[in-house]
């Protein structure tokens, strides 16, 4: 494939992963910036890495798990912060289910990351394994983990 | 699926919002591989991004000056045209006349650790990577810089069409804080010790509240404040919207500063008071015209403010590291002092004492002389001091000089402080009335010739000019009065020995704060007729560099 439809191809592919990467992102990361930025730090290593993508059948689940190292760099050197009301309210204003959302945010990183890949992207736990550099075991088992503890601070607030 | 998994699915995520859209775009703009943007552009919208890009090079490779200062062209000075406004000059003074003996005494203080991806380490190192290159730029040191917001941003070198991509910040950081000072952009590349790329040398009018627009590291830049001071009528800004494009791709953001936890960081300020809310945007799109139909919507506690971007904003001009060390390079050559001969005919036409006026003649023909220019004839059509009396007793004036006289050469101000011309003006078009920012004194300058003098023997009486007020919307109850400097009997008595005496005309200068606009200029002359602007009117540009 030439240089320019290589690059049509890479700027389709990008497209039509939008969407997750947003989900994917945001689930880490929780923060407007840092989401636009690992995005951007991503699609730019994509692009730069194409040609050691062996099979561009497998292009999504690559290029989520840049994403996702993306993602975990910015949280790793994130220093201590103080927590503002409405710092970023871009995206969270938009969040349809504010209790759901809250209770989310209260799952660790990895657990979020696990809980969208396999509810909103589809993923199965095997693959998710692959992903995020874990054993199947422990992908369940964060799922489980996830699902108990929202479920409790829901109830716990419908109450 | 059960109850709580189907909650999940629906209830979790919100839609990838447009400003998300429009930062993949900008990655896919980076790597080259972006989808060409479906809208189509006219040809005329294509030809006034060119002109601006190509007016943007011309003014950076004139040297354009670096000192802190509003930008020459006043908020809506694109009046009469549809054209984008030529990106001003910064006016400044020689950077060789300044020696800013920076003391390292300045205080920085910094809002944006509160966001989470920067410490205050980073900001601190950001803030002193700002100070060296103001002081690069011939700034005095300031007492203060403010931190007020910090993005990362991906971006190509402006030579570097290859690809390539590196790391940078765009900082907004405000540094002077009299009245009518507004913050600026600055972009530092991330990589080593870091250097700012490029920066806005901004300080354009409180009146407005958006302040600037920039195209920088491959995408434009929105920013500005709130121009009511920290909780007054307005109300905080919550947050707004670049708006008006195509459906769906709306960019929103946020404002900073609008909380009291986001002021605490300033309590010790001691231009605490001052605080105002300030907001960056960005459009996300490489492509230059997207911005053209765009407004901006800032949503208040109160109201909602839309504001053009492209009538009412001035785009700013941005100075690159490369942009100082040419001035740094132009101003040490600019020592060469070249003798002159002294055989310039000398036409005193204004009302000032012959000592005076040869000590002006003297100082143009100096400042003309640097750069390489020794003209036949040099009237002085006018002088006037300040017009603001606490400023008396000085030695400074506003000096209009005819030294062209091809037909389409106009007359260009100088300003005249201790025996030397500080800056001239370069607008060169025999326009009916210019107006000029003057970055020295921060106030506005209208000047021009009657063109009366052109239809017969129509001598002005008297001239008015009606200034809009500094709060947008509203209009001085007072005009501003003005007079001709010489009754045209007499000028063409002093022109006698002239070569070029038909060209007389009548000429005037009035000065005028900053906060004010010029909107109209009526003459009437001696049988009554009257002559209007502002279709005449054009924002001139200030050299702070003789003339070449």
């Amino acid at each position: 494939m030439n240089k320019t439809r290589t690059d049509a191809w890479f700027a389709r592919e990008i497209e039509a992963a939008e969407a997750s990467m947003f989900r994917v992102a945001f689930a880490i990361l929780r923060n407007r910036t840092d989401v636009e930025d690992a995005t951007q730090s991503a699609i730019l290593k994509a692009y730069d890495r194409l040609g050691t993508l062996a099979d561009r059948k497998i292009f999504r689940t690559w290029l989520i798990r840049i994403l996702k190292n993306e993602c975990f760099d910015i949280l790793r050197s994130r220093r201590p912060i103080i927590a503002l009301d409405d710092c970023d309210p871009g995206y969270e204003m938009q969040v349809p289910d504010l209790d759901l959302n809250r209770a989310f945010d209260t799952l660790s990183p990895e657990e979020r990351l696990t809980v969208t890949l396999f509810y909103f992207e589809g993923y199965k736990t095997a693959e998710i394994a692959k992903l995020t550099d874990v054993s199947e075991g422990t992908v369940r088992s964060r799922l489980s983990r996830a699902r108990a503890s929202m479920k409790s601070i829901l109830t716990e607030k419908e109450q | 699926m059960n109850a709580f998994d189907i909650r999940m699915k629906t209830g979790l995520f919100p839609e990838p919002p447009a400003s998300y859209a429009a930062c993949v775009q900008n990655a896919l703009n980076m790597t080259g591989a972006q989808i060409k943007p479906k809208r189509r552009f006219s040809v005329a919208h294509i030809a006034i991004a060119a002109a601006a890009v190509a007016a943007s090079l011309a003014v950076i490779l004139l040297g354009a000056a670096l000192r802190k200062g509003a930008p020459d062209v006043r908020p809506g000075s694109s009046v009469g045209t549809d054209l984008p406004p030529t990106p001003p000059v910064s006016g400044s003074l020689p950077l060789a006349s300044m020696e800013p003996g920076w003391t390292g005494s300045t205080r920085i203080f910094s809002a944006v650790s509160q966001e989470g991806r920067f410490t205050e380490e980073d900001t601190d190192r950001y803030g002193k990577i700002i100070l060296s290159f103001l002081r690069d730029c011939g700034e005095s040191e300031p007492e203060e810089l403010w931190i007020l917001i910090v993005r990362s941003t991906l971006g190509l070198l402006p030579e570097n069409d290859t690809g390539s991509y590196m790391s940078c910040v765009l900082v907004l950081a405000q540094s002077r804080f009299e009245a009518g000072d507004g913050p600026d952009l600055y972009c530092i590349q991330t990589h080593a010790d870091g250097e700012v790329l490029w920066g806005t040398q901004d300080g354009s009018s409180g009146a407005h509240r958006v302040l600037g627009t920039v195209y920088g590291q491959q995408r434009w830049w929105v920013f500005g404040s709130n121009s009511d001071a920290f909780g007054t009528s307005l109300g905080h800004i919550k947050g707004g919207y670049l708006t008006g494009g195509e459906p769906g791709t709306d960019v929103e953001f946020s404002a900073f500063l609008s909380t009291d936890a986001n002021r605490e960081p300033f309590r010790n300020s001691k231009y605490f008071d001052r605080l105002f809310e300030y907001y960056l945007v960005t459009d996300g799109m490489a492509d230059t015209t997207h911005l053209l139909n765009r407004s901006l919507l800032l949503v208040t506690e109160q109201s909602n403010y839309a504001y053009p971007i492209r009538d009412n904003v001035p785009e700013l001009h941005v100075l690159t590291r490369a942009d100082v060390e040419l001035i740094h390079e132009n101003n040490n050559n600019l020592r060469t002092h070249l003798d002159r001969s002294g055989e310039t005919d000398v036409f005193n036409l204004t009302n000032v004492d012959a000592d005076s006026s040869k000590a002006y003649a003297d100082a143009v023909l100096d400042w003309l002389n640097r750069g390489g220019k020794e003209p036949e004839e040099l009237w002085l059509c006018a002088a006037v001091r300040f017009a603001f009396p606490e400023q008396y007793p000085t030695d400074e004036a506003y000096l209009l000089c005819l030294y062209e006289f091809d037909g389409e050469t106009g007359p260009e101000l100088f300003l005249y402080k201790d025996g030397e011309i500080l800056w001239q003006t370069a607008g060169y078009d025999p326009y009916f009335v210019n107006t000029v920012y003057d970055p020295v004194k921060k106030m506005n300058c209208a000047f021009g010739f009657s063109a009366a003098f052109d239809n017969g023997p129509l001598a002005m009486e008297r001239g008015q000019l009606t200034l809009r007020g500094a709060d947008v919307g509203t209009f001085a109850d007072d005009s501003t009065r003005f007079y001709p400097e010489r009754p045209l009997e007499e000028l063409s008595g002093l022109l006698s020995g002239s070569k070029h005496k038909d060209a007389a005309r009548e000429a005037f200068i009035h000065p005028y704060s900053k906060d004010f606009e010029l909107v109209k200029c009526v003459f009437t002359t001696k049988d009554g007729r009257e002559f209007s602007a502002p279709d005449g009117v054009k924002v001139l540009t200030v050299k702070s560099e003789p003339v070449f």
